[in-house]
């Protein structure tokens, strides 16, 4: 069958009932919980992740996807009526946003975050499937190595990425990929740290402990917060229609902040919390009055919003292609694959093409309910971010600990969502990545797996890790990140 | 108050960090160990690798203080754009929490009671998770809300929606992926559905 | 009482929606995961365990599948099932219970009354293998047989691009070192103890077995070059020897196999039959001394199942065969994994092997 025909095939499942009310239902689920600080995309995907099982794996990932998509949105409503960005993704927004919403032009802004994250979503994924048939081929040079390498890889770029102490970081990640190795060795029937229990023989799952650190976790720490999660009255004043006309009169904003969303999201590691950044700097330098942003320029919104949407393209790379990712919500969405037997790498290229098609066709015509939701719906936006947290706190305790269960009847699962979850408030509090460990625990079976099976392709050498090109790439790409930082004022010190 | 000083005197001395760094160190520490009893030796690669790294890193974040120059730098700060304060890093005064959470003051809870909301919320999860063990999750649940509604001085309206909510969820995951979650491993063995 | 029943694959978790709304004898808790102690848990509560007669059965039927929704176990089952529960008057209740390759949920069922109203799903010789390298505390070799529904046969592809002639060409090229690497699944699973067997019986003298997680991963890396050569099921392999991408050198089955019936087999060869390791046969058990009446009842409903033509047309779009064979045959292919393995493998070498 030709790619086109998988396509067409694909756009007809996509447009059938029930598939595209998940769509549907995705994205409002998506916003609601971006407009939510504190519960934002991962921990929103994290619990609905359980919910997904009675779905086929079509619906089941179209669903996950269009949640991440319209979180990345989502994430603006905050951003922009009271300051506090509900992703990290949307961290930049606040500083044009918050203004605009001060001068009166909340519902304009609003508008604008929609419209741009709808376009540069649109286009980044639209890249995404016209490049999909080249990024085959190179998953097919990658063997055995070169996934271990890139696993270490996407662990060494996020602990540039969060901010503190990198030991802090690497700790935190090698904890995670310490933790996966309870259960039988991926490559030798040898049980470790099961203390006999059938219930550890697979070891923790990792959905498990991804509910624990994104879900618990982030309930105990918000239980000490008072009332609403804010508790400000918002303003919804503006005008929408002029917000989509002022994006739609910058289009090269819209298009370079989404590109270079998508170029960060595709760096195992990145997201869309340093994308946003990025973007937004950029629109500030190319900007002829860089002194108004920061003041409401609605350049600043556009940006940032832009570039957070333009990332999933981008992010979903790594996580198809090589079942690396590089953020909490592409974990999440692994875990998504995963449990529907989908296995990332060439098969979702391949035999399952059209599976893929199908959620990449989705994440395409959900920014259109972006756009919609964005600009009909959102004089209602302000309600969400009034909700009282204790009533939030504990519906989502037992959302987690039910979900824990459901994965695989096992009690094991349960204690992992509620022991990681204190321990990732810890964590949290502490300025340990919890990213970090997220991606440890996430990336721990594929390193042991693919280390130990490059051990005995070369017999036990580890040679095998420098004599392949693409190996000896990857080795130096993880030493730069890991020491450049370090090494650049030494060596600006030693070249004068 | 008897209880309330010795309960912040406890917490005062308690640094959350270095209960994590503890429980870090000794579980790296014990699963080196137990490397040394694995049949298979190729299994032992991996486990040691990374519990090696998290020893080291424990180590060196515990001792921080004590470092050299160079080395405390490598360890201590910050690689990014953005700067973590340093007495962040070294001060340990604070009880429990960070500074820079301006919305937990002084008081320990925000609804009035004696610990701290968090550690309320944390113990409560934890009781639920092993009651749910006990008397099967679509039980346990509605306690559980139930007594945090209670604890946090939620209205009667808001507990009576929370409790019905909790009903829901469990039976919703009953219905639709037939998860028992309707019996315990202690009590109601044999499910009540 | 046959029941409106949507075939969709999709609907994987539906059948247990109706299962789940109605008790199931002998029941046991969840505490089946926590392990050994799972044995005592076992409640037989509304006095259900009259293990047959005529009247078999009279109450639900608690079908375990030991591996996860959507794996090749679950895909039969799901296709099946529905089919079976139109033809009895109880419903069954497919409850996947995964992990711990295979040994959970099957421990669950050896665990379960022997009446007849739980029966598991397993793959001899896979879950006997799992269970001789990671012993358990239940006897797999006394399991009672209700019939098996399909058999998926094994063979060795290579890369095409080494132009190998059949089985002798590629031993004499691992021989003169010309070939190093051969693979399959993960070391200490069926394949990699096919792969020593043939080493001990055949003098198949690969040098590295390397592991893989799942035939396709092992297929892939095949095509990519990774390894020369590796160990597949039939269906597994069928698309990359299509595609030229892989040669296919010998079927491993002395029967050969539906999807490549020209290969020559290694007993066409004059080589040692090893039949009982060199396919799966999927088979439907109970637990020991589960008496013969309500089981014949099972056997009888999926006998008729394999052979309706919705199963057959099944079979022939997905290439899942489907295959119908007694309880009898189901028990002999796990006692002879039991007696045959053991006598030609050391199961100490394998652990020492995985190194």
């Amino acid at each position: 069958m030709s790619t086109t025909q998988v396509l067409a095939e694909a756009a007809q499942v996509l447009f059938s009932w029930p598939t595209i009310g998940w769509v549907v239902l995705g994205i409002l689920l998506g916003i609601i919980a971006g407009a939510l600080p504190g519960v934002g995309s991962s921990m929103g995907m994290a619990i609905v992740l359980p919910l997904t099982l009675p779905l086929s794996p079509v619906n089941a990932i179209v669903l996950l996807v269009s949640m991440y998509s319209g979180a990345m949105y989502g994430g603006s409503i905050a951003a922009i009526l009271v300051n506090v960005p509900g992703t990290g993704g949307a961290a930049a927004t606040t500083l044009d946003g918050y203004p605009m919403s001060k001068q009166g032009k909340a519902v304009q802004a609003l508008a604008m975050s929609a419209t741009a994250s709808a376009t540069a979503g649109f286009l980044a994924v639209l890249t995404l499937l016209l490049f999909s048939p080249i990024l085959i081929e190179v998953v097919l040079m990658f063997g055995s190595p070169e996934f271990f390498l890139m696993a270490a890889f996407g662990l060494a770029m996020i602990t540039v990425v969060v901010q503190g102490s990198i030991v802090k970081g690497l700790v935190a990640g090698a904890f995670g990929l310490m933790l996966t190795t309870i259960g039988i060795a991926p490559n030798s029937p040898e049980l470790r740290y099961t203390f006999d229990s059938l219930a550890l023989y697979d070891g923790l799952d990792f959905i498990a402990a991804l509910i624990g650190m994104f879900a618990i976790a982030e309930m105990i720490k918000l239980a000490a917060k008072k009332g609403g999660i804010a508790d400000t009255g918002v303003d919804m004043s503006g005008n929408r229609l002029s917000g989509v006309r002022k994006t739609f009169s910058h289009p090269i904003t819209v298009v370079k902040s989404g590109y270079m969303g998508m170029l960060i999201g595709a760096i195992p590691g990145a997201g869309a919390t340093v994308s946003n950044f990025f973007a937004y700097g950029e629109a500030m330098r190319a900007s002829d009055d860089p002194e108004t942003f920061g003041k409401g320029n609605p350049l600043g919104v556009i940006s940032a919003e832009a570039s957070n949407n333009g990332t999933i393209g981008g992010s979903l790379i790594p996580t198809l292609a090589f079942g690396i990712p590089g953020s909490g919500s592409t974990a999440v969405l692994l875990g998504g694959l995963l449990m529907h037997g989908l296995r990332p790498g060439p098969d979702l290229f391949d035999a399952e093409l059209m599976t893929t098609y199908t959620f990449l066709l989705a994440l395409l015509i959900g920014n259109v309910f972006i756009l919609l939701a964005g600009v009909f719906l959102i004089t209602r936006a302000g309600r969400i971010t009034q909700i009282d947290t204790h009533v939030l706190i504990p519906a989502i305790i037992v959302l987690s600990v039910v979900g824990g269960y459901s994965l695989r009847t096992n009690w094991a699962d349960v204690a992992t969502v509620l022991v990681l979850g204190i321990l990732g408030y810890i964590m949290v509090k502490k300025d340990y990545s919890i990213i970090a460990f997220v991606l440890g625990v996430v990336l721990g079976p594929i390193a042991e797996e693919n280390l130990m099976r490059s051990l005995q392709l070369s017999d036990g050498s580890y040679m095998i890790f420098l004599t392949r090109p693409i190996s000896l790439l990857i080795v130096i790409l993880i030493f730069v990140v890991i020491f450049g930082p370090f090494l650049k004022p030494w060596l600006s010190k030693q070249l004068g | 108050m008897g209880f309330q000083s010795t309960y912040r005197k406890v917490v005062a001395r308690i640094d959350l960090e270095y209960i994590l760094l503890f429980i870090m160190l000794v579980a790296s520490g014990y699963m080196i160990w137990e490397t040394f009893n694995f049949g298979i030796s190729s299994a032992a690669t991996f486990p040691r690798l990374t519990a090696g790294f998290v020893l080291i890193g424990t180590l060196l974040l515990v001792f921080r203080s004590y470092l050299p120059d160079p080395l405390y730098s490598f360890v201590a700060e910050s690689a990014d754009l953005i700067n973590v304060d340093d007495d962040e890093l070294v001060g340990d005064e604070e009880p429990a929490d960070d500074a820079d959470d301006g919305d937990e003051d002084d008081s320990i809870s925000t609804v009035g009671r004696p610990i701290h909301d968090s550690l309320f919320t944390s113990i409560i999860a934890v009781g639920y998770g092993i009651l749910g063990y006990a008397i099967g999750i679509l039980w346990a649940s509605p306690i559980f809300v139930f007594v945090y509604g209670l604890w946090f001085k939620l209205s009667w309206k808001v507990i009576l929606v929370l409790v019905v909510v909790s009903i829901l969820i469990g039976l919703g995951f009953y219905e639709a992926l037939g998860l028992r979650i309707d019996r315990g491993n202690i009590f109601f063995t044999e499910g009540i559905l | 009482m046959a029941r409106k029943f949507t075939m969709e694959s999709y609907n994987r978790r539906e059948l247990l929606q109706y299962a789940g709304a109605a008790s199931v004898a002998g029941m046991t808790g969840i505490a089946g995961c926590l392990g050994d102690d799972n044995g005592n848990g076992n409640g037989n509560g509304n006095g259900n365990g009259n293990g047959g007669g005529d009247d078999f059965p009279t109450d639900d039927i608690r079908y375990i599948i030991p591996f996860g929704e959507g794996g090749g176990t679950d895909t039969y089952a799901r296709e099946m099932v529905p089919l079976v529960d139109e033809r009895m008057d109880v419903n069954i209740a497919i409850e996947n219970i995964s992990g711990a390759a295979s040994l959970r949920g099957t421990g669950e069922m050896m665990y379960a009354e022997p009446d007849g109203y739980t029966i598991a799903a397993f793959n001899p010789p896979s879950t006997p293998v799992s269970e001789m390298v990671n012993p358990q505390d239940f006897d797999l070799e006394n399991v009672t047989g209700v019939c098996s529904y399909a058999s998926t046969p094994f063979v060795i592809v290579a890369n095409s691009d080494y132009d190998i002639d059949g089985y002798e060409d590629l031993m004499s090229r691992y021989d003169d070192g010309e070939l190093e690497n051969f693979g399959g699944k993960e070391r200490g699973g069926v394949d990699h103890v096919m792969a020593i067997l043939m080493q001990n019986l055949h003098g198949f003298d690969w040098g590295q077995y390397v592991g893989y997680d799942g035939t396709g991963p092992a297929v892939q890396a095949t095509i990519s070059d990774e390894i020369p050569a590796c160990i597949a099921t039939d269906t597994g392999a069928e698309a990359g020897v299509e595609s030229g991408d892989l040669d296919i050198v010998t079927g491993l089955v002395s029967e050969g196999t539906e999807v490549f019936p020209d290969v020559e087999t290694v007993t066409d060869l004059g080589y040692d039959n090893i039949d009982f390791i060199s396919q799966l046969q999927r088979g439907i058990y109970a637990p020991p001394d589960t008496p013969q009446e309500p089981l014949d009842v099972i056997a009888d409903v999926v006998e008729e199942v394999t052979e309706t033509d919705h199963m057959q047309e099944w079979s022939d779009e997905t290439g899942n065969i489907v295959q119908y064979g007694t309880g009898e045959e189901a028990e002999q292919a796990v006692r002879d994994a039991y007696e045959i393995i053991p006598e030609n493998v050391d199961l100490e070498e394998i652990r020492e092997a995985a190194n």
